[in-house]
């Protein structure tokens, strides 16, 4: 949701609140200092001969650089009928290539230090790793191996379909899923950022034809980024990154437009999920909110901070409190 | 203990400290209570039932040395091998060899902390969910023959460095917090007097040997030192209309 539409959304767990008087706070306190001016780290952004975005941020400190690779189109990108294909793309795709087994995946990124972390968001698949300086090629390489060469194997797509089938199962437990999943119901009605997830029956129908069809649509040099952020030489990451994933090809033809904007104003609506033996109430406050380039997209973060985004919010503070 | 880490003047912060925390009369400490834990004779084994879950989970918690000993090292390398990531020897034999559990995860001093920041009783815990069609048993056995063969055969050399290089980088990916180096600095101080052993782990860590591994494997991941929980959904009740969205 990070790109076309902002939702402005207050998640609630609503606890059997004491009413409890105003702390008082201790007497000559100094006064609120000046905010110290902000200075953003410098950025090297550069574009590879393949389309490639690359974004480095070299801070000297501890020996370690973190790497994100993100590609466009997530939930909101799947195939209507296989609503949430996104996430079992995302658990697959660390898991072989044409020349490692996943097990070699696993054992050599973590013999970098490292873990491989990818997940699917509405309009993105991420993939990022935190690993030691010293073992950043080797980290580069790999990440580059699954980009271009996942192999979406058949016996590994089936053992991720049961898990995540389980995984599910656990998640449809829980209220705050529960919620999430009816708001975006009401919210986007059968648009495609109504999907926060996979369900049994799409899950059931998915192959792994269909993830290396997804695969190869969105995992493309000219329709993704590569962020690097640490301890390293900005000049000689500039050459690894180009060396290892300069050779990335985009497939032929021009990259799918994503376009998942919502027409028409949010529903004004209450709904009720029951949960039965629940103990708690979730309560789930939202409406659209200004896309991200818009010019009111700032102060929208900063007044859901104030409402609700908080726990010293007016709202956390009005329930808990008052 | 105060630790302050940040983008912050050294000489000015000691003045403010001085200035605003000064004046707060000390009081004498009290005397540490025994938290000591009698050592445990038997396995214990629990059933849970959970009206809400929809899948059984089961965890294993063993009893670990107090952090003043020689094996605490032992055993955060040790629960690094089995629990840390897609690569560990749990996950990898569990999920993906056997397929008796959807995921794996725990560790020392898991989930209160990380396996360096304990100073009373802590346990190395395994959390496995798994499918409805895996028995308890099923899931047991399989994790026993795992720990019998860690205890028999001992890791490789290659496991341990991979590991410890994971241990490493996540010790330094701590360390880039500002608010958990504080955190690890203080503790340090605490339980220890000083500080050195925060950036001393990365080498303490480093030479934990195979056979080292295998012998704490052997000591202390015995069922009679253990306690098993396991929950499971309870079965369904006969509701009426009351699912759904409306």
């Amino acid at each position: 949701m990070k790109n076309a539409l902002t939702v402005i959304l207050v998640l609630l767990l609503a606890v059997a609140a004491q009413a409890q008087k105003e702390a008082q706070l201790p007497k000559d306190l100094p006064p609120y200092g000046t905010q110290p001016a902000f200075q953003p780290p410098e950025v090297k952004a550069a574009k590879l001969d393949n389309g490639l975005t690359v974004w480095l941020v070299a801070q000297p400190g501890l020996p370690k650089v973190s790497f994100s690779v993100v590609v466009v189109g997530g939930l909101a990108a799947d195939p209507t009928d296989r609503a949430g294909l996104s996430e079992l793309l995302a658990r697959t795709l660390n898991q072989g290539t044409k020349t490692r087994s996943a097990k070699q995946i696993a054992e050599e990124i973590q013999s970098a230090g490292g873990d491989l972390s990818i997940g699917a968001d509405r309009d993105s698949i991420s993939v990022s790793t935190s690993v030691l300086s010293s073992k950043a090629e080797l980290a580069a390489g790999l990440l580059a191996d699954m980009l271009e060469n996942a192999s979406f194997h058949e016996s590994e797509v089936a053992l991720a379909k049961r898990n995540l089938s389980d995984s599910l199962r656990q998640r449809e437990a829980q209220p705050g899923f529960q919620a999430n999943r009816a708001l975006a119901r009401v919210l986007f009605g059968s648009g495609p950022y109504s999907v926060i997830a996979a369900t049994q029956d799409s899950l059931g129908r998915m192959t792994a034809d269909e993830l290396r069809q997804e695969f190869s649509r969105r995992f493309r040099p000219d329709q993704a980024i590569v962020v690097a952020v640490g301890d390293f030489d900005a000049a000689k990451m500039t050459t690894m990154i180009t060396e290892k994933l300069g050779g990335w090809r985009a497939p032929a033809g021009p990259p799918t437009k994503f376009n998942a904007k919502p027409t028409g104003p949010a529903p004004h609506e209450v709904t009720f999920v029951a949960r039965p033996n629940s103990v708690q109430t979730t309560l789930v406050l939202a409406g659209f909110g200004p896309l991200r380039s818009d010019p009111d997209y700032e102060a929208a973060e900063v007044a859901v901070a104030i409402y609700g985004g908080t726990f010293s919010s007016r709202l956390v503070t009005n329930i808990r409190e008052d | 203990m105060l630790a302050i880490v940040g983008d912050v003047k050294i000489a000015d912060i000691f003045a403010k400290v001085e200035k605003y925390f000064a004046s707060i009369p000390s009081r004498p400490t009290p005397p540490r209570p025994d938290v000591n834990e009698p050592p445990q004779k038997s396995e214990r084994r629990f059933k849970e039932s959970d009206k809400l879950a929809k899948i059984p989970a089961l965890a294993i918690g063993y009893h670990m040395p107090p952090r003043s000993s020689p094996d605490a090292i032992v055993g955060a390398v040790t629960a690094g091998l089995l629990l840390n990531g897609q690569a560990s020897i749990l996950y990898q034999t569990l999920v993906k060899e056997k397929q008796v559990a959807v995921s794996v995860s725990g560790g020392l001093n898991w989930p209160l902390g990380n396996p360096l920041e304990y100073n009373g009783p802590t346990l190395m815990t395994s959390f496995m969910v798994y499918p409805p069609s895996v028995s308890e048993d099923q899931l047991v056995a399989a994790y026993d023959a795992a720990i019998a063969e860690l205890a028999r055969k001992g890791p490789s050399q290659e496991q341990v460095e991979r590991t410890v290089a994971k241990m490493r980088s996540d010790w330094f990916g701590e360390l880039e917090i500002p608010i958990n180096r504080a955190s690890a600095l203080s503790h340090a101080v605490l339980f220890e007097g000083n500080f050195d052993s925060v950036y001393e782990i990365p080498a303490r860590i480093a030479k934990v040997t195979p056979e080292e591994v295998r012998s704490f494997v052997a000591k202390y991941l015995v069922p009679t030192n253990r306690t098993i929980i396991n929950r499971v959904p309870a079965p369904a009740e006969k509701t009426s209309g009351a699912k759904g969205e409306k």
